[in-house]
């Protein structure tokens, strides 16, 4: 079990919801004080599928109970200027403010253009995460995490050849620009001795636009990158076994010799030209047919179980439920089980990252709706309980 | 401005995807990354992935390509056998006054160069070591091979999505980042170093984890459908004019619902937000007529979260990147000018940026021996 964190005593001020919420939980887990700000009526991602069994409310959601748990959480409406003192208040001692502000849900006191949080310390770093960025002509265009991608360029690589292109599912492209927010953050506290608080953006459409050389391989020949099975060598891609699939990956000579071998060294592949990928993809119509033979006749553990010994990339294509009762993760004590106070027991991955010492750790079920309100805008901030009565009336908090 | 990570020594072992563009990431925010490489076998990332370009390579034999060149810019280049006893002596030597080591070999290959955690540990005690693997440093899968596309397949994506081959080893960069300034921090705090086992099956596991929720928590084994999205009134991709040229569109809740019955001339379905069959086959006639940038900006002025499923040739064109600046070409000695995305990060006062283009095969090795160390290699 880790101690305090290592950022322990830094206070988070999180207002990028479900699209930051990964990277301020990791943050939460490693000792920093977050405070989750939710509509008055919480986060959509409150209804997010799938919720417990038999549960409904605004505490049902699986989603949200494993994206904001170690956090505090507040309401306030921050679209409102009434909002400003709340958050000049709660704000005032945050080492860092995370925002990811959208045409749907803005936050007042945001200068897109100056870059600058109005209620923010200067001291604090601030990072803003959006779907295409604070300039340029596409930064009021509306995004879900489906047309991210698609606006990225990754989707139209993924589906079937000639089927309709398919997203990733769920959320990941959210949390990996929440994960760079969270690197952001820490940078900015390391750089923060010589420059102090600053303001860091970041945009999801760059964040997908750079990877998987998308710019630079059009630059290069002008070439337009399809269906990813399409340009693949053999045998890289999925195959059918006697019960089930394996993905095989062979990307250097000693991967194909191993694969080879796996196979049972067929005379046909023998040809050492074969070891280049080129080759493979240029005979490609010829050696499909023969592999899909030999790995058809052999079952799924055992292709692994040997593939892997002679050294070749590979991996038993899952059910998702078959990554959860896979012996790996048990081995390594990878699923938690945490207590929440309305959803019971819930059992949801665990630590992101080892570490020895460790630095994550579960601190604290995800907030009800509100939960904090009276401790942080009362206790710990000072205003009178009459405030927040008029303020809840006045559907501010 | 200032120059950001300045002042931190970080030596990578990083190879492919995971370990390059972590690796670019901190040395474009001004950290001193330097990549130690073989002479012997370097990075295969090296090696030639697409047949249709030419083969490039460097004065001393080492192959580049673009896509090496794209994930390994502004790192400084040491190239050194570790099989060598004088080779693995410079490496300690370097390692001694670094912060930061990065790996992502295969499990067993630091030990076999006697470079195991007591090792490492006893060379330097301060240091924030950061190890990237398929599946973690133990359990009984500790020595399988992964790429991300077997990982991809392990974690359940390629039944529920597609096979893909990169999608893990971002998941694992944004982790390995944090990691390592978590480590740090740690560090500072303590005098101590700290190991980190960074299993890409479980980092990636977390970024998935609404695919496995409904299962550990309900025993439920459902998945939604292909470009479902759970709690959506409706999601999905629509075909457009052309050859698969398509929009994707999703209505977040019953007031998209009813700007799109607005949008697609279709009174008849306001109200009706279980007519999801019908909606969709609206779309579908409405998409048909238009590119997939037209049905975007149309959808977008209505107030609809639409997008068009765009290409490598969309992106290069793409009027948001070019107005930010987020396309930028390098010239490389050995391959020319080329466009690149720009780092992601944008400081307001830490400098960010592409420091260099990426490296020859032991490009730097006089140059960190002697700052790092006052010595010739």
């Amino acid at each position: 079990m880790a101690d305090a964190g290592p950022l322990a005593g830094r206070r988070v001020v999180d207002l990028s919801g479900e699209m930051g919420g990964y990277g301020t939980r990791l943050l939460a887990e490693l000792g920093a004080d977050v405070v989750l700000v939710e509509p008055p009526g919480g986060l959509p991602q409150r209804t997010r599928p799938p919720l417990r069994a038999g549960c409904t409310g605004p505490e049902a959601s699986l989603v949200f109970a494993y994206y904001h748990s170690s956090k505090r959480g507040v309401t306030l409406d921050v679209t409102r200027p009434a909002a400003l003192p709340l958050l000049s208040a709660l704000a005032g001692s945050a080492d860092a403010v995370v925002l990811a502000p959208s045409r749907r849900a803005p936050v007042v006191g945001l200068d897109p253009d100056a870059r600058a949080v109005s209620w923010a310390p200067a001291g604090a770093v601030v990072v803003c995460l959006t779907p295409f960025g604070l300039s340029g002509p596409y930064r009021d265009l509306r995004a879900t995490h489906l047309t991210s991608y698609a606006m990225g360029g990754l989707m139209k690589r993924m589906g079937p050849p000639g089927g309709p292109p398919r997203a990733v599912p769920y959320q990941q492209m959210h949390d990996q620009l929440a994960l760079h927010g969270a690197f952001a953050v820490l940078a900015g506290w390391r750089d923060h001795a010589v420059v102090g608080g600053q303001f860091v953006e970041l945009s999801l459409h760059e964040l997908i636009g750079g990877q998987d050389d998308q710019l630079d391989r059009y630059a290069a020949a002008f070439d337009i990158a399809g269906r990813v099975p399409a340009t693949q060598a053999p045998p890289t891609g999925v195959w059918r076994c006697l019960d089930g699939f394996v993905e095989v990956l062979v990307h250097n000579p000693p991967h194909w010799r191993g694969f080879r071998t796996l196979i049972g060294a067929p005379p046909e592949l023998a040809d050492p030209a074969f070891e280049q990928r080129g080759a493979r993809l240029q005979r490609r119509a010829a050696i499909l047919p023969l592999v899909a033979d030999r790995l058809a006749r052999l079952p799924v553990a055992e292709l692994v179980e040997r593939g892997q010994a002679l050294g070749v990339p590979c991996a038993a294509v899952n059910e998702p439920a078959g990554f959860v009762d896979d012996p790996q993760p048990a081995a390594r004590d990878y699923w938690r089980t945490t207590r929440h106070p309305v959803l019971g027991a819930v059992r949801t991955p665990g630590a992101s990252f080892r570490s020895t010492p460790a630095l994550l750790a579960h601190r604290s079920p995800a907030p009800m709706l509100g939960e904090h309100n009276a401790a942080i805008w009362c206790g710990e901030l000072g205003f009178a309980p009459d405030a927040l009565t008029t303020w809840r009336e006045d559907g501010l908090v | 401005m200032s120059d950001g990570l300045a002042g931190l020594r970080v030596l990578s072992f990083g190879t492919a995807i995971a370990g390059n563009v972590t690796a670019m990431a901190l040395a474009e925010l001004g950290a001193d990354v330097v990549k130690i490489e073989s002479p012997l076998r370097p990075d295969p990332l090296r090696v030639r992935i697409y047949p249709d370009l030419p083969r490039v390579v460097e004065p001393d034999g080492a192959e580049t390509n673009i896509m090496f060149a794209g994930f390994s810019r502004s790192v400084r280049d040491v190239a050194l056998d570790l099989k060598s006893p004088v080779d693995l002596d410079t490496f300690g030597a370097l390692l001694a006054v670094a912060d930061v080591l990065i790996d992502n070999f295969a499990t067993g290959v630091l030990d076999r160069w006697g470079l195991g955690p007591d090792r490492l540990a006893a060379i330097n005690p301060r240091l924030v070591h950061v190890s990237v693997s398929g599946y973690g440093r133990t359990g009984p899968k500790a020595h399988h091979l992964a790429y991300g596309s077997n990982i991809n397949a392990f974690l359940g994506l390629s039944r529920v999505w597609a096979p893909h081959g990169t999608q893990f080893d971002y998941t694992a960069v944004g982790h390995a980042l944090v990691a390592m300034l978590a480590g740090l921090e740690q560090r500072d705090r303590t005098g101590r170093g700290v190991a980190v086992d960074l299993a890409q099956t479980e980092a990636g596991g977390a970024v998935m984890a609404p695919l496995y929720l409904d299962y550990l928590v309900n025993g439920a084994t459902g998945v939604p459908g292909p470009n479902e999205v759970p709690g959506a009134m409706l999601s999905g991709v629509f075909p457009c004019r052309g050859d698969d040229e398509w929009l994707a569109v999703e209505l977040e809740d019953l007031a998209d619902w009813e700007v799109a019955c607005a949008l697609l001339d279709r009174p008849d379905l306001s109200g009706r937000p279980d007519a999801v069959d019908d909606m969709r086959e609206a779309f579908t006639t409405w998409c048909a007529g238009l590119t997939p940038h037209q049905a975007m900006f149309r959808a977008q002025r209505a107030g609809l979260a639409a997008g068009a499923v765009q290409d490598s040739e969309d992106l290069f064109l793409d009027a948001q990147h070019r107005a930010r600046g987020f396309t930028v070409t390098v010239d490389h000695p050995d391959l020319g000018p080329l466009d690149y995305g720009a780092p992601i990060h944008r400081f307001s006062r830490t400098a960010v940026g592409i420091r260099h283009p990426s490296p020859r095969v032991g490009q730097h090795t006089a140059e960190v021996v002697a700052e790092w160390l006052g010595r010739l290699p």
